[in-house]
């Protein structure tokens, strides 16, 4: 049974403590769409994306993935509680993410950074979790590393190991957490290029990015976080054409401005 | 002035005795790596009293003299009714003061660890438990390898304080051989160099360990 979408997110809330960081955000990602959420330092768009994860807890509202309420249930009263977290990590199967940092595991050759999870959690023979996982890298171009550890690999090798190790769980949704911003700039293109990729195999994706001229080619919309608030979406080419708020403008004109001193530089 | 030859027929005694200061300094490290863990899980814990305990517990083995503890284990025990041979007296006293030590040693190892790395496990599937053996214990038991050999040399050397609680070790063997034979400075110079003969090897073990254990 297909659902509608594949991201649901219905009036989100996330406190720390006293400090309201997202305040009521209402979005939906219909599969094989392509979103980019672009904003400010603090806007909270990885906050955001990691509460579809649940590697951030929220405080309001609900996220649903394919359908299913992630983190919390309901009890007969309708009172909201956490649900155990092994139900949580079910409900996810479907969604991988990738983080800023890469987060592969050190101690690991590459080929076992991929094999490890298919083989401790989705139970894969040993053979067959290796040839799958030399398949995945293949894809990312990365097959003639397979025996490196990650220390070995420059940022965006590591980077497109560890987009091969999340496709390796078969995910549906894949969500994207400023993925090239750790990266040298020389490096950029080739883990874009991978997205990219994927985008046009009709996955899901949500990608936090800094990177405006690859969110306006490859999203089909386009999501502008500010302070915690949706403060306008749409299609690329309207939002950054003809941007509506004085948030955006201001946005889109301090970034054009610092591609132009690089231009220039 | 010095005979060194008067030691040669003695030596089975303290090749002996070097032998039971390595099977206490040894099980000592094994057990209190056991205790240290559970203090860590403790010093790293979600429950504040129970970290209060461990802290308590740490600062209580670092920060007092060995030889206090040891004779704290050793005559203070029986006294409440708890009456335990020398030897094991002694592997009690060494683990309870080496776990504070390895506790602290392991605590450092998992929070030198990226949170990110564990978010990735979490994040693709792997269950707590997963994450502890595959991913955590791996790098923590490589990053903390010097200090655990650090501590092994120490305890070995520590070790020579169980003679006061009438241990056989080797300690004791020298200051027996050296009071009967009135040859002090041979028995114990010899014994020292028996001590650093292992303390030597552990040191050497313990680098060929990290060398294996080394990835770029």
């Amino acid at each position: 049974m297909s659902q509608p979408y594949a991201i649901e997110i219905r009036n989100l809330h996330k406190h720390y403590g006293a400090h309201h960081v997202l305040k009521g955000i209402d979005l939906d990602i219909r599969p094989g769409e392509v979103v980019s959420i672009i904003g400010g330092s603090g806007s909270g768009k990885s906050t955001l994306l990691r509460c579809v994860n649940f590697l951030e807890e929220y405080t309001g509202g609900e996220v649903l993935v394919n359908g299913r309420m992630i983190g919390y249930g309901s009890s007969v009263t309708g009172e909201p509680y956490r649900l155990p977290e092994q139900t949580i990590r079910e409900s996810l199967t479907d969604v991988c993410m990738v983080f800023q940092q890469f987060n592969l595991w050190p101690h690991m050759r590459v080929l076992d950074n991929v094999a490890a999870p298919l083989r401790l959690v989705k139970g894969v023979r040993k053979a067959e979790a290796y040839e799958r996982a030399q398949a995945q890298l293949e894809r990312v171009g990365m097959g003639h590393k397979a025996a490196s550890y990650p220390g070995q690999l420059s940022g965006g090798q590591q980077q497109r190991v560890a987009i091969a190790r999340a496709l390796t769980m078969q995910p549906s949704i894949m969500l994207f957490d400023e993925p090239t911003s750790a990266l040298d700039p020389e490096l950029v293109g080739e883990v874009l290029n991978v997205i990219r990729d994927l985008a046009h195999a009709g996955m899901t994706l949500a990608i936090v990015t800094h990177e405006m001229g690859f969110a306006a080619r490859v999203s089909d919309k386009v999501v502008f976080l500010a302070e915690g608030r949706i403060e306008e979406q749409g299609a690329p080419r309207e939002l950054f054409n003809t941007p509506q708020s004085a948030r955006l403008q201001q946005f889109l004109t301090s970034w054009n401005e610092r591609q132009g001193s690089l231009a220039m530089a | 002035m010095f005979d060194f030859t008067a030691v040669i027929p003695h030596l089975p005694q303290l090749l002996v005795g070097l032998a039971s200061t390595l099977l206490v300094s040894l099980s000592a490290i094994a057990l209190g790596l056991v205790l240290g863990w559970a203090i860590c899980l403790g010093l790293t814990g979600h429950r504040a009293w129970l970290r209060r305990v461990c802290a308590v517990y740490v600062s209580f083995f670092r920060g007092t003299p060995l030889l206090v503890q040891l004779i704290l284990v050793f005559y203070a025990l029986p006294a409440v009714g708890i009456s335990l041979p020398p030897l094991a007296a002694a592997v009690l006293a060494l683990t309870l003061n080496s776990a504070a030590f390895q506790g602290e040693i392991l605590r450092s190892g998992f929070q030198m660890l990226p949170k990110g790395q564990l978010e990735a496990a979490r994040d693709l599937g792997l269950s707590p438990l997963q994450t502890l053996l595959h991913v955590q214990i791996p790098q923590v038991l490589r990053s903390m390898l010097p200090a655990l050999t650090n501590e092994t040399i120490d305890i070995i050397k520590n070790s020579a304080l169980v003679s006061a609680v009438a241990v056989h070790e080797l300690m004791r063997t020298a200051q027996t051989l050296a009071s009967t034979t009135y040859r002090p400075i041979e028995f114990f110079a010899v014994a020292g160099l028996l001590y650093l003969l292992v303390t030597l090897c552990t040191g050497r073990l313990g680098s060929w360990l990290e060398s294996r254990l080394r990835t770029a």
